[in-house]
C-alpha cells in the first residue's frame, strides 16, 4: 500500500529516524543509525509514496516493513 | 600526490510506470545503490533518481561508507537479467516518445556512468556526476496487450 509523505515522515520519527528538508531539491533527506535515504518531495508532504519505495525504505534502515506500516 | 579519489560507478535504473495505486507516479530504481525515487513522468523519474544517486554518495562518502554496499536484493537484478534478456533496445528519445503516448506498461532499464570525486579531509567536494546515459531497454511491444 502507498503512503503519504507526511505519514511516512511521522513513522520515521517514531523509529527514531530525522528527516531534513533541504531548501534546494526536490527530496527529503530521511537518517537513521548514520545511514541516509532521499524521499522524494516533489509534490510536497502530500506526495503519494509508492509500495516499492516504501520496501526499499525499510531496506535501507533495516526496518521490519510490518512494523514500519502499523505506524503509518 | 593531492589525496585526490576518484570513484567510477556503472548503475543500472529499472524504471516502474504508474500503477493504479499512485496514478501518474513514474517509479526509479537504482539496483547498486538500492536506491528509489519517483516523479510525474518517466524522464522526471529520471532526473529524480540522478538527484537521489547524488545524495546517497554524497552522503555515504562523507560517511566513508561506500555506497555499492547498499546493493539491492539479488532477486531485482533477476528481474533485471529477465528484462535485458526479453527486452528491445530503444533510444532514449524513442522510450520518451513511446511513453508519451503511453505504450510503456511494463519495467525499462537503462544504465549510466556516475563520476565522483572526492578529496581526502575535504569530504565537501565529493560531488558526483552523471558522465553518460546508455540506451534504455524496454518491451514497447507489450504495451499494447
Amino acid at each position: 500500500m502507498p503512503a503519504p509523505l507526511r505519514d511516512i515522515v511521522r513513522a520515521l520519527e517514531a523509529f527514531g529516524g530525522v528527516v531534513d528538508r533541504p531548501s534546494s531539491g526536490s527530496h527529503w533527506r530521511a537518517r537513521m543509525g548514520g545511514k541516509v535515504y532521499p524521499l522524494a518531495a516533489h509534490n510536497g508532504e502530500r506526495s503519494e509514496i509508492r509500495d516499492l519505495y516504501i520496501k526499499g525504505l525499510c531496506r535501507c534502515f533495516d526496518l521490519d516493513e510490518s512494523e514500519f506500516r502499523k505506524k503509518l | 600526490m593531492d589525496g585526490t579519489c576518484r570513484h567510477d560507478y556503472n548503475l543500472w535504473i529499472v524504471v516502474h510506470p504508474p500503477e493504479k495505486d499512485v496514478p501518474g507516479q513514474w517509479l526509479a530504481h537504482c539496483l547498486e545503490f538500492d536506491t528509489i525515487s519517483q516523479g510525474n513522468s518517466f524522464e522526471h523519474a529520471l532526473k529524480m533518481i540522478f538527484e537521489a544517486i547524488v545524495m546517497v554518495v554524497h552522503a555515504d562518502r562523507l560517511a566513508g561508507r561506500e555506497p555499492m554496499e547498499r546493493r539491492a536484493p539479488e532477486e531485482f537484478y533477476e528481474e533485471l537479467y529477465a528484462l535485458l534478456g526479453r527486452g528491445e533496445k530503444v533510444s532514449m528519445a524513442e522510450l520518451e516518445k513511446l511513453s508519451h503516448e503511453g505504450r510503456i506498461t511494463t519495467p525499462c532499464a537503462t544504465q549510466i556512468e556516475l563520476h565522483a570525486r572526492h578529496v581526502e579531509n575535504r569530504a565537501q567536494e565529493a560531488v558526483p556526476r552523471l558522465m553518460r546515459q546508455f540506451p534504455v531497454f524496454t518491451q514497447p511491444e507489450l504495451a499494447c496487450c
